[in-house]
Order: structure tokens, then C-alpha cells, then sequence
């Protein structure tokens, strides 16, 4: 039986891509009603959930597909046409079907919501079918009966069709003598005797052969070519047609889709699955040949797929099964993008080992220069860049698109705005910006609460734009790039814009801030992220249901990531998403402070220049420098970090940036360059400022990873509100003066 | 009443002369048989049966079968053929 389940799960595998294949279609088809690919593709995806539900039984989700079906082909036809109900119905359906299909799958009853709701969807769709007319509901019950009748032959059924030529008895063959030889092979379960063919007594001759037969045989060891080969004496007085029983389609359909990619043509797909003989692939393209010379016939009907399909060699879904698989190959072959897919757990255990392996990268050559071993130093130099090009690939293997993440904001998006009455549109910009893949994971959440938030609050009811000269049609965006080693994403919206004011007075209120607090419109912006805020003057129920925009930023902040605001008044809002691109080794710089090692993000330095306390550029007060005519703020990591021991020799500035911030962090000593094989603090240290986590030098010892953002943060608040760190009016006495 | 007609083997090796019998018998309105005999029956054997039944249907003529030997009731069961043939169980 475990086949089975295999077999149910690839149903259900195939299903939920099929729901998505009908997703795209239905929003593509509500843009453009006129696409004919996208009817195609939903009529295709609704079939085929239909006939393998069919297969194995699932009743519900077959009846209920089947309406669908019914409704598609008239769509398809141009006889309902598609208006804005239409989709938002069949998109219900496509949402229910999924429902049916794990309720099938997983052998439960189906809730009681979701039975009212298919009763109700199912009227809903006989509403548009009624308009087509009567006619075509009887054509519907017609369809049900003669699949009954097929079904009632038994799914363990091979199904062998056979016409004899008229001479078959003259050349002294008996069918029957075949029949009695079949069932040796398996059990026969009927025998049908055609004899529409034969004439009356007085018409007929008698030893002209009339009769065709269809035979139903079943057994374990039946292959095509075991059939087949009974018939091997009569092949040329014989048309036979062999289809195997409808229990074995999914697994022609599996075998389908493990073959290699290399298989092209349709016909060589369906032999190598089984499905098909030599013998009947090598008649069918006979026959296709015949009716291209012929001329008769349309295009369509002579594609070796409805060739073989109307005869009966092969079943209709495997067929669809090989076409998809023949059209999947082509685009691979064509992009050159192979594909292979891996268990994750496999990846991270090979990035582990990576990991490992830079640490031992670095012991070793650690080793190498305190023994001064100049030619062991060369070789492991180039090990090292061989060790850096295998970290980067196989860091680059859980790296994932961004585009899947964000079509799926597509329906949200449609579905939102109809339940807030508003028109708007979602932009996707930046798909194919490669993050990893934790990350995408875990981004989606935060992501659909900025979109439902800028939907609710951020877009302006259809009336108010237009009374302020903007279109009345909202636009969403959702944007991503990569910018110094992190990802951004961008949720841009161009409705109404932050009220710095509000919200600079809701802050107050709330006692987050000092009514006389002199901040920048970004810092207030910055302040809807702080737990307990909200300026929704009214909570609906789309955002506002508990989860805020504190939980936004904290997951992003889990990620090592940072968010901040932009908003003009009247114009719009943008939000920056930065997160790294791997949460597992990266490039590091490696400073020393007080004997300490601490490793900063290569991709964040800037540059690094020498520390002069009698440069008259230097502000030792205020914390910042004239750095070419330009302030730079700095932080002192010693006083950050706590240390008391005096700096040894002079210090140094590590200018560091992130997103459009600059700052400075001053550092004993430089160290150069460093991979970084990033280890998570432990559950304790997670509320500590300004760290990110750890990692391992190559002398064994501990070095902390510096958190850039959180620190520059605290390096430009002290310089503007200077309020932030306590101001430390002795620090130029504390500090030894430099000889 | 003629006797029922004593028919042979039904087999591609006599369907000419079972032909003619059967044709000949029609004409006769003599049309019931005895297949107690009948050892072995092939397909030609059961398009002649059926055959005949189709042409008594445009005459309006009866068929009739006495005793049926255990190798024809078992292929036109197997085959499902007793009703269109009109050889009831």
C-alpha cells in the first residue's frame, strides 16, 4: 500500500501546484479577460485535479471539480463571460478545491464551514452556468453517467480493445484461442462481444470475421508487452489497443516525472514509463503520418497526444503527465538552469562543515606564520582562496529567489483591497534578488503585516484621492535589491503619509518621548516600531489584530536586520527592510580592543583611517570628527565594551556605513581581514546592545561579532540628542594623552 | 413439428455448411436446433449464432436452441452473449 500513499502524495503535491498554476491564471485572467493561455491553463489544472481525484476515489473534490469543469469549458467556449464576480468566485472555488483535496488526502471529514461553503459555492456556480441554458446542464448529467460506466469496470482492470481484420479466421486464427490463453496470464473479468459490425445471416460470410472484442483482464504481473506478445501471431491481422488499468496511471505519471531531462520527444516519455510499447508508438506515428499527408484532419488531432489518446493506447492524464514533463525539460534545456532539489538539512550540514573548515583555515594559518614556514604559508594562502570560493558557493546554494515570496502578495493584495473597497495595485520589482532561504521563510510574515498596514491605513479611500489630484487607483510596491552586501526590500506605498506630528504627539502621550524632545522626522517615524504604538484612530480588523508593528521590527531584528521609514505628508511611505544575505559566515574585519578580538562586518567598512586626539578635525567632546568636510560621528568601543585599561598605542577609526548612515568606531588596533563563521550567542546575551553573535579564531580564543546598525544608532543619537549615552564630561581626562 | 436440427462442431472448419443449414432452415420456418452435440464452438461459430438471430429478427421468424452442450453455454455465458443470441438460461 505504501506506493499508494506515495502515489496520494504526489497527488497532493501535484494539486497544490496545479491551485497555484490556477491562481496565476484566474489574477492574470481578471487583468485581461481576452488571454486565452491563462483560460487554458485554469481549464487544464481544474481537469486534471479532476480526473486523479476520479482515480483514487475522492469523491468531493472530484463532483465538486467537476461543476468547475463544466463552468471553465463554457468560459473557454466564450459562452459566460468573465466579469469581476465571475473571478472572485472562481477563486473561492480554487481555494476550496485546495481544502477538499488535504481533507481527501489526509482521510478526514470536511468541517461543517466548509461543507456550507461548498454547497454554496456550488450553487453559485450553477448561477452562471444557468445562464448558458438548459441544455447544457442535461450534457452535464450525461457525463457523470458515462464516467460511471467506466469507473464500474474497475480500476485494477487492464483494458484491451481488439479489432481483428476480416481474414483473421481465414488465415486460421481463432480470437477466442487468445482469450483462453489471456487468462492464464490474469484473470479475465469480461469479455464484450461488438458485433454492430456483423451483417444478417443472409448478408454475412462465414468466414469473413465481424466481431471485435473488449476484454478486461487483471493481475499482478501484466505488462504491455506481456499483452502484447500474446498477440504477437496476429499483429498483422489485428489492431489492438492495450490501456493499462487506471490504478497503474500514477505510477506511469511518477515514472514520468523521475525520467531525465534529456527525453524531448513525447513518444520516447511515454515508452520509457511503460506506458507505451514500440509496437504501438511506431502505429500511432504511422497514423500521424497518414493524416498530415491526408490533410484531413486538424492539427490538433493529429498531435501524437490526441493521436494516442482517441485510440485508447494511453490514458489522458498520463499524456497531459509527459507534456508537462516534455515542456518543463524544454524550458530547463533552454535556460540552461537545471534544477536538482535537495532536503535542507543536507545544505546545512555541508555549510556546518564549512564552516568547520574555515576555522581549521584559520588555525592553520596561524600556525603557519608563527613558524615562519614561508612555503607552507603559500600553500595554505591558496587553500584559503579555494576554502573562500567553497564557502561562497555553498552559501549560495540556499539562496532563493525573492519573486515567489512576493507573487504571492498578489492575491493579498487583490483580496484586501476588495474587502477595504479600495482599488489598488500591487508592483513587484527586484524578484529575482537571491536571498537565503531561512530568510525568505521568515520574512513573509512581517511582510504581509507592512502590506496589510499600508493597505488599511496607508491608501486613501478611492473618493479622498481624487478630491487630492492623485489617480484614484492605489499603488502598491513591493521592491527588493541588493545594496553592500544585505538585501533591502521595499514596501512602497503612495497613499497619505506618516503625520509626523500625530505621531510625535501620540508618542508623548504614551510617554515614550519627552514633549520637548527635538527629533528628526525619521526618528519620529521611527517611533510607530516602539511596542505599545499605534495611530490607527480606529483598529480594523485587518491590521490592528494584536500583532504590531514592534513584532514586525523584532522579527526583522532576529534576522540580524534593521527597518526603518521614509514618508513625505500627501505623497506616500516607504519602509527599508535590510537584512545580510546569510545568517552564517561572512567577511570580516578584525579589530582589537583593550587585547580583545572583535570582527565587524567586512561589507559595512568604509575605510579606516588613524585616530590623531591633537587633530584640530577632532571634536573630542562632541563625539565626532571632520572627516573631509563632513561630520562623522564616532563611538569609542572601549567605553562601549566597558574596558579600563588605557589604549597602548594610537587608535584607529573604522568608518562603517549602513544603508545611507555613516559612523565611526574607534579600535585599538586593526587586525585585517578575517571569515567569519558566525555561531549564535546563547539565549542570554540576546537582549544584549550592540553584539550579534560570535565566532571562533583560529587560535581557539572568542571573538564577538560587533551588531553595526545597533551601535551606529547609538554612535548618531549621542551626537544629535546627546541624550543617549550619558554624557561623560571628564572623558578627555580619563583618557591618557598620546605621545 | 420437424425434429430440432442435431447441429456439429461450430467451428471456422464447418461455418460454410452451418451457413447454409441455418440459412436453409429459416427459409423453412424450421429454425430450432440441437447442440447437445456441439463439442467445440470459435468465434465464427458465435457470429454464425448471432448472425442468425439477426436475420430471423428482419424476417420475424423464431429461434429456437434444445439442450445446449456445456462448451457453447459456457463460452456465450462467459461472453455474455445468451441474450442477444436468444438462448436462455
Amino acid at each position: 500500500m505504501s506506493s499508494m500513499d506515495q502515489a496520494v502524495k504526489a497527488f497532493q503535491t501535484e494539486a497544490s501546484e496545479l491551485l497555484v498554476d490556477m491562481e496565476d491564471g484566474l489574477l492574470l485572467l481578471e487583468t485581461n479577460p481576452e488571454d486565452e493561455d491563462s483560460i487554458n491553463s485554469i481549464f487544464r489544472a481544474a481537469h486534471t485535479i479532476k480526473g486523479t481525484a476520479g482515480i483514487f476515489g475522492f469523491d468531493l473534490v472530484e463532483s465538486f471539480t467537476h461543476v468547475l469543469e463544466n463552468l471553465l469549458d463554457e468560459i473557454r467556449d466564450g459562452k459566460v463571460s468573465i466579469t469581476e464576480d465571475l473571478i472572485a468566485v472562481l477563486l473561492k472555488c480554487r481555494d476550496h478545491i485546495g481544502v477538499l483535496v488535504d481533507a481527501a488526502v489526509d482521510e478526514e471529514e470536511i468541517a461543517d464551514d466548509d461543507k456550507q461553503n461548498n454547497d454554496s459555492l456550488l450553487s453559485q456556480l450553477k448561477v452562471f452556468l444557468g445562464d448558458v441554458g438548459s441544455a447544457e446542464v442535461k450534457t452535464e448529467s450525461k457525463t457523470v453517467v458515462a464516467e460511471k460506466v467506466i469507473t464500474n469496470t474497475g480500476v485494477e482492470d487492464w483494458h484491451i480493445d481488439l479489432r481483428f481484420s476480416e481474414d483473421v479466421l481465414r488465415g486460421g486464427m481463432d480470437p477466442i484461442s487468445f482469450f483462453r490463453y489471456l487468462a492464464k496470464l490474469g484473470e479475465l473479468s469480461s469479455i464484450q462481444v461488438d458485433h454492430s459490425a456483423l451483417p444478417p445471416l443472409n448478408e454475412m460470410d462465414s468466414e469473413t470475421s465481424y466481431l471485435n472484442y473488449v476484454v478486461h483482464l487483471r493481475g499482478e504481473a501484466l505488462s504491455k508487452e506481456k499483452i502484447e506478445s500474446v498477440f504477437e501471431f496476429v499483429r498483422d491481422d489485428l489492431d489492438l489497443s492495450i490501456l493499462p488499468p487506471v490504478e497503474r496511471v500514477w505510477e506511469f505519471i511518477s515514472s514520468i516525472d523521475s525520467l531525465p531531462d534529456e527525453i524531448l520527444s513525447l513518444g520516447e516519455l511515454l515508452q520509457q514509463s511503460g506506458t507505451l510499447t514500440q509496437a504501438e508508438l511506431l502505429a500511432a506515428l504511422d497514423k500521424q503520418q497518414d493524416m498530415r499527408a491526408n490533410q484531413g484532419a486538424s492539427v490538433e488531432d493529429s498531435k501524437l497526444g490526441a493521436i494516442l489518446v482517441n485510440d485508447q493506447i494511453v490514458h489522458e492524464e498520463v499524456v497531459e503527465a509527459a507534456l508537462n514533463k516534455q515542456k518543463k525539460s524544454k524550458e530547463k534545456k533552454a535556460t540552461g538552469n537545471r534544477q536538482l532539489r535537495v532536503d535542507a538539512d543536507k545544505l546545512d550540514g555541508l555549510i556546518n562543515l564549512v564552516g568547520e573548515l574555515v576555522i581549521a583555515g584559520a588555525t592553520s594559518n596561524l600556525l603557519a606564520e608563527q613558524n615562519g614556514d614561508d612555503s607552507l604559508l603559500e600553500a595554505i594562502s591558496s587553500m584559503s582562496r579555494l576554502v573562500e570560493e567553497i564557502r561562497d558557493s555553498a552559501l549560495r546554494l540556499r539562496m532563493v529567489q525573492i519573486g515567489e515570496t512576493f507573487s504571492r502578495f498578489q492575491r493579498v493584495v487583490r483580496d484586501v483591497s476588495r474587502e477595504l473597497g479600495k482599488n489598488i495595485q500591487l508592483e513587484l520589482r527586484g524578484g529575482e534578488t537571491e536571498l537565503d532561504k531561512t530568510m525568505v521563510e521568515k520574512i513573509g510574515d512581517p511582510l504581509m503585516h507592512l502590506v496589510r498596514n499600508a493597505m488599511d491605513h496607508g491608501i486613501e479611500p478611492a473618493d479622498v484621492r481624487a478630491s487630492t489630484n492623485k489617480p484614484v487607483e492605489g499603488n502598491m510596491t513591493l521592491n527588493a535589491f541588493h545594496d553592500s552586501g544585505s538585501i533591502v526590500i521595499q514596501v512602497i506605498d503612495d497613499g497619505k503619509g506618516l503625520d509626523r506630528d500625530v505621531i510625535f504627539n501620540k508618542a508623548v502621550e504614551k510617554g515614550l518621548i519627552e514633549a520637548s524632545a527635538s527629533m528628526t522626522d525619521q526618528e519620529v517615524f521611527r517611533l510607530i516600531f516602539e511596542p505599545g504604538f499605534s495611530t490607527a484612530a480606529a483598529v480594523t480588523n485587518l491590521s490592528g489584530r494584536g500583532v504590531g508593528m514592534d513584532v514586525v521590527k523584532k522579527n526583522i531584528e532576529s534576522l540580524r536586520g534593521t527597518v526603518d521609514v521614509e514618508s513625505k505628508k500627501g505623497e506616500g511611505t516607504t519602509i527599508n527592510i535590510r537584512l545580510p544575505l546569510t545568517l552564517a559566515i561572512i567577511d570580516g574585519f578584525l579589530v582589537d580592543i583593550s587585547g580583545s578580538s572583535y570582527v565587524i562586518p567586512l561589507d559595512m567598512v568604509v575605510e579606516c583611517i588613524e585616530m590623531n586626539e591633537n587633530d584640530e578635525t577632532l571634536s573630542v567632546h562632541s563625539n565626532y570628527i571632520n572627516l573631509r568636510g563632513k561630520v562623522l560621528p564616532f563611538l569609542r568601543l572601549r567605553d562601549v565594551f566597558g574596558s579600563d585599561k588605557p589604549p597602548t598605542g594610537r587608535e584607529n577609526i573604522v568608518v562603517v556605513h549602513n544603508g545611507t548612515q555613516t559612523a565611526g568606531l574607534v579600535v585599538d588596533e586593526l587586525l585585517g581581514e578575517f571569515q567569519t563563521v558566525i555561531k549564535p550567542l546563547g539565549k542570554i546575551f540576546q537582549n544584549l546592545k550592540g553584539v550579534s553573535g560570535s565566532t571562533i579564531l583560529g587560535t581557539g580564543e572568542v571573538a564577538v561579532i560587533l551588531d553595526v546598525p545597533g551601535l551606529m544608532q547609538k554612535a548618531i543619537s549621542q551626537t544629535t540628542t546627546h541624550g543617549f549615552i550619558s554624557h561623560d564630561n571628564n572623558r578627555g581626562d580619563s583618557h591618557p594623552v598620546l605621545h | 413439428m420437424a425434429e430440432p436440427i442435431k447441429l456439429d462442431d461450430l467451428t471456422i472448419f464447418n461455418a460454410m455448411s452451418t451457413r447454409d443449414i441455418f440459412v436453409k432452415a429459416l427459409s423453412e420456418d424450421q429454425a430450432e436446433f440441437d447442440l447437445s452435440d456441439v463439442g467445440e464452438i470459435d468465434s465464427s461459430g458465435l457470429q454464425l449464432l448471432i448472425a442468425l438471430r439477426k436475420q430471423a429478427d428482419i424476417d420475424g421468424k423464431n429461434v429456437k436452441y434444445h439442450s445446449v452442450s456445456d462448451p457453447v453455454r459456457e463460452l456465450i455465458d462467459q461472453y455474455g452473449m445468451a441474450d442477444v443470441i436468444g438462448l436462455s438460461a
